[in-house]
């Protein structure tokens, strides 16, 4: 499980030598053009046949490439430090794709999404503690299912760890739990977002909120459309920026209890704390969507801009299937991955129903550029 | 051994060693953004 546990700050650099690197990146490079070029051939065939076939993205044939070599020979050690390296181009296409965003669509819908995902993480996070409770599960385990699940999957738990002082199985459990999860929601929600007829905005707003590990957010929105899945990194992003105030939440409580160390005392400490665990990529996001909206960019350079975290994130698509392994993650045990899929479903769940409340009932939302 | 094992000051490799990717992430794409704002990033196609 250790290499598809993979989180972010600690793994995706695991070598000191470049060289190490060079491997794993041209095979993500080769699989993510593989799919590229996938669309482009199955869409010329059925054009060509006169077949009535949907148009299957690059994401979906990138993923499913990445799959297929993981779980059929698998990846050699020689590509694995290049392959871990796929959420470092997730951030960097991250923080590119701010070039497409107003900051105050930002301001705007990160609001929005706050609320959202207050809701969310309240009503989720108690249902899956008491899941966690009934089924047997010890109380951290269920504490990092519940932060993994209702808030910002595997960095989250990473993030926690320490702070909690879980056990490495119990970690090793909710990072498997949330990858598999991960893996089913990315394949379900495009489909039953098709089904209830869910627009671009609101599918978006959907992945954001209930997709658990953010590279699996991005392509889970993406594989719907690319305006859907620039919604959902906004909103992902939104969530992530949570991160520190949760575990510090679950620091003090266990804490409390005697079963964990002490957070210093004081608001500077806890400042300092929450810092520490903040995604400092969010901030690269504004500081390129202050430099859009400021129009320091052509239209050109917009557009190269944009390209650039496209192809980032198509290197990102080609590491979520190399790194989903299907054999490890049956491993896992059935009782942490039934509560992990109660999470899924009460998040999801919830999240349709606040998307379909704030976007129809009560007309909130706002689009990106 | 490290610089840091002998007590000594942090080399320039474990130095750049301790930037999280996330900071490593925004330092890149800010060097893209900067080359656009100049007019110096050639045109990328998709």
């Amino acid at each position: 499980m250790a290499e598809q546990a993979a989180p972010a700050d600690e793994a995706s650099f695991t070598s000191r030598n470049i060289l190490e690197y060079v491997p794993g990146v041209l095979l993500l490079v080769a699989i993510g053009l593989l799919g590229k070029y996938a669309q482009v051939w199955w869409n010329s065939l059925a054009h060509h046949q006169h077949w009535r076939v949907p148009d299957v993205e690059y994401v979906l044939w990138a993923i499913v490439f990445g799959l297929l070599v993981t779980n059929t020979v698998g990846l050699h050690r020689i590509f694995r430090a290049g392959v871990q390296t796929y959420e470092f181009w997730l951030k960097i296409g991250i923080v590119a794709l701010g070039v497409r965003f107003v900051l105050g669509d930002v301001i705007k819908l990160g609001g929005i999404s706050l609320v959202q995902i207050l809701v969310d993480m309240a009503l989720a996070g108690g249902i899956i503690l008491a899941a966690a409770h009934f089924f047997g599960l010890s109380g951290k385990l269920g504490s990092l299912l519940a932060i993994g699940t209702s808030i910002c999957g595997v960095s989250a738990i990473v993030a926690s760890k320490g702070a909690i002082r879980a056990r490495n199985s119990d970690v090793g459990y909710a990072i498997a739990a949330i990858l598999a999860l991960g893996a089913v929601a990315l394949f379900a929600l495009p489909v039953l977002g098709h089904a209830i007829g869910l627009t671009d905005h609101e599918f978006g707003l959907w992945a954001g909120l209930s997709v658990d590990n953010t590279a699996e957010t991005t392509a889970t929105g993406y594989l719907y459309s690319e305006q859907a899945g620039k919604i959902a990194v906004l909103v992902k992003s939104t969530r992530n920026a949570l991160i520190g105030f949760v575990v510090l939440g679950f620091a003090l409580y266990w804490a409390s209890r005697g079963e964990a160390d002490g957070v210093a005392p004081g608001l500077r400490a806890r400042a300092l704390f929450i810092w520490d665990k903040f995604p400092k990529f969010v901030l690269g996001f504004l500081a390129v969507s202050a430099i859009a909206t400021a129009g320091w960019l052509s239209k050109g350079q917009t557009a190269n801009v944009a390209n650039v975290s496209r192809w980032a994130f198509l290197l990102t698509f080609a590491g979520v299937g190399l790194n989903t392994n299907i054999r490890e993650l049956v491993r896992t045990g059935w009782r942490p991955l039934v509560v992990a899929v109660i999470g899924l479903v009460v998040v999801a769940a919830v999240s349709l129903g606040l998307v379909l409340l704030t976007s129809r009932g009560l007309h909130w939302g706002i689009g990106a550029g | 051994m490290t610089a840091n094992d002998d007590g000594g000051a942090p080399t320039r490799s474990e130095r750049l060693g301790r930037i999280g990717v996330d900071w490593w992430a925004t330092i890149v794409a800010g060097i893209v953004v900067l080359l656009a704002v100049a007019g110096l990033l050639p045109k990328i196609p998709w």
